[in-house]
């Protein structure tokens, strides 16, 4: 089963860093969402992903993905450096950028913020609690086959 | 800069060639006796700077624990900056040993003690059974003069000791031995096939070849040092000839049952048990590339026609394979392992316990160590397992591992031809993340109370 990722992180509440939560929000279709589409597509492991705001105090970065955490993490800090670096610099207590951008730090925090969801943890999602999913462990790749889409990455 | 090899213990550094180690398992008592103990083991500790060959029995090697370095004194501000997964410890599911499979982490030691319980482990290797009687002796005096707690990991109160087989060969049969990274011990660019050091030493991280602690006096403490994931592996023998004798002459009707069989142990290997490589040699085991490196599978043999893709050494080491956008890169890690137990005899399970105890080291436990384990129980990381991304390493894969298939396909000119119900020939039966400190790090670890005792006065 796809493996879910619930970032959920305190925003900073000092009247700097919520204008810039503003500006992110106001910018985020057209300047992030272009991006996050391109990089999530290529990834190839990648459900569903967005990214919220609530009520200006906690930023969720929602995924279900298939495979390993670590590649996972990983790529998304190389590839979509930038994205992270702009929210995280809005969470509360988060390390600068120069002391997360490695793989250990970021994968550490990152993952540090993942909230487990309620109930028992699911084949995929040791850990982390429920998920329910209709299609089973079905990934990416094989829900991309069976509609006859092409891969992006040719054998 | 040169790396000062002096600095590094030899088992990092060098392939041991006696033919009996021995594993010995300690919990510490109080933190001056563990200081102590690391401070006369430090004396005898083989280092990277000798000739291996030159060396008086024993060689000696010591791998430390994150419960260890808290028993010895380290400041906890130094151990928060350590490897997170070194700082955790074996983690189940990252290694497939999966709940309630024959590997599951609850039955790991037979049950005499808890990973928690592991400080220190440290390596005896002898060329012979008296030599390493001796070294036995010397270290469990030693320790327990320091007040530390041997744990016997059997329930016939054995020790772990290996034993060459003769001929480099593993109780499955397979040469081992053969393929290792090439690293440059230099701070200079380094050429493929070479690997940097930073791949397996701490202390001197980059952006490029990340490393934790990555600086400050935590790194500084580490330099020079490895982690290493040390495993006791299983080997079920009968399971695995009873595969090759049932699947071999259906696979390969036209061959003698017994080539059969050995065709099909290649396949599951990608090299013939004399260690010849099948993109090399894929009708018969040339004993002239025996010890052969000088191959790539994207050039010679990019459709998996000889070697198939989830042959062992084609996951371990897919060498010009194209790998996912999602990847950045295979894992390089330093395999340092030796068969114990009994060889089989005859068919049939005789219940004797055997297998490898090996020692798995690099700088990044969760990059290089784990990664690779996720690519042996999921085959999902090159565009070639298209067909198919949930098979797995064809002989050490466990087929537990959720959404995994036990399915080993072979493919060929006439089509794939697939072999079904892939067995667990491996099982785990310990696994302990442990740090190989460099030599001043285990002069400062030796000291680490008196400098605890000082911090609180």
């Amino acid at each position: 089963m796809a493996t879910a990722l619930n970032l959920t992180a305190p925003l900073k509440q000092d009247p700097e860093s919520q204008q810039r939560l503003q500006q992110l929000a106001a910018v985020f279709a057209e300047q992030v969402q272009p991006a996050m589409d391109t990089v999530l597509a290529q990834s190839e492991i990648v459900h569903y992903a967005r990214v919220l705001v609530i009520d200006n105090k906690y930023i969720q970065v929602l995924t279900e993905y298939d495979g390993d955490p670590e590649q996972y993490t990983e790529f998304f800090r190389k590839e979509l450096g930038p994205v992270f670096q702009e929210i995280f610099s809005l969470v509360e207590g988060a390390p600068q950028w120069d002391e997360l951008n490695n793989p250990n730090t970021f994968y550490e925090f990152s993952h540090g913020l993942n909230v487990k969801a309620l109930g028992t943890s699911t084949v995929g999602n040791e850990g982390h609690g429920y998920m329910f999913s209709a299609f089973g462990d079905t990934t990416v790749r094989e829900v991309k086959k069976q509609l006859g889409q092409q891969s992006a990455v040719s054998t | 800069m040169q790396i000062d090899l002096g600095g590094v213990q030899a088992v990092v550094v060098g392939l041991y060639k006696c033919p009996t180690s021995r594993h010995l398992i300690f919990r510490f008592g109080d933190r001056n006796g563990a200081c102590a103990f690391i401070g006369e083991l430090t004396q005898v500790i083989t280092m990277a700077d000798v000739q291996l060959e030159a060396v008086l029995d024993p060689l000696l090697n010591i791998g430390i624990s994150f419960n260890g370095l808290g028993t010895l004194g380290v400041d906890p501000a130094l151990l928060a900056k350590f490897d997170a997964v070194y700082r955790a410890g074996p983690d189940a599911v990252a290694l497939g040993d999966v709940t309630g499979s024959r590997s599951d982490p609850a039955g790991w030691w037979e049950g005499r003690f808890d990973n928690e319980d592991v400080h220190c482990v440290v390596h005896i290797y002898c060329r012979s059974d008296e030599a390493a009687q001796d070294a036995t002796r010397m270290v469990r005096q030693m320790a327990l003069g320091c007040g530390l707690t041997e744990l016997i990991p059997r329930m016939d109160s054995t020790i772990l000791e290996a034993h060459s087989l003769g001929g480099a060969k593993l109780h499955f049969g397979y040469t081992d031995g053969i393929s290792h990274p090439d690293i440059c011990w230099s701070d200079v660019p380094v050429t493929p096939p070479q690997v940097d050091f930073r791949n397996f030493l701490l202390g001197y991280s980059t952006s490029e070849f990340p490393s934790a602690p990555g600086d400050g006096p935590a790194a500084d403490l580490v330099r020079d040092s490895t982690y290493g994931a040390f495993r006791w592996l299983y080997q079920d023998v009968a399971a695995f000839n009873l595969f090759l004798s049932t699947q071999g002459p259906r696979l390969f009707p036209e061959l003698a049952t017994v080539d059969a069989e050995e065709l099909l142990a290649a396949k599951m290997m990608g090299r013939w048990r004399n260690g010849a490589p099948l993109v090399l040699s894929p009708d018969r085991p040339d004993s002239e590339l025996a010890t052969s490196n000088d191959f790539s599978y994207a050039t010679q043999d990019p459709d998996g026609h000889r070697c198939p893709f989830s042959a062992h050494i084609r996951v371990v080491n897919p060498r010009d394979t194209p790998l996912d956008p999602i990847v950045e890169g295979a894992p390089q890690i330093l395999r340092r392992g030796m068969p114990y137990g009994p060889p089989l005899q005859g068919s049939g399970d005789d219940g004797a316990d055997r297998g490898i105890v090996g020692i798995f080291l690099c700088a990044d436990l969760r990059r290089q160590f784990y990664t690779l384990i996720d690519w042996v129980n999921r085959n999902d990381f090159s565009p070639v397992y298209n067909v198919n991304r949930r098979t797995q390493d064809a002989l050490v894969g466990n087929r537990a591992v959720p959404g995994a298939s036990a399915d080993f396909t072979l493919p060929g000119n006439g089509g794939s031809v697939t072999v079904k119900g892939l067995s667990d020939f491996v099982h785990t039966k310990g696994t302990a993340f442990l740090l190989y400190p460099g030599k001043n790090a285990l002069v400062a670890l030796s000291k680490a109370a008196s400098a605890a005792d000082r911090a609180r006065t």
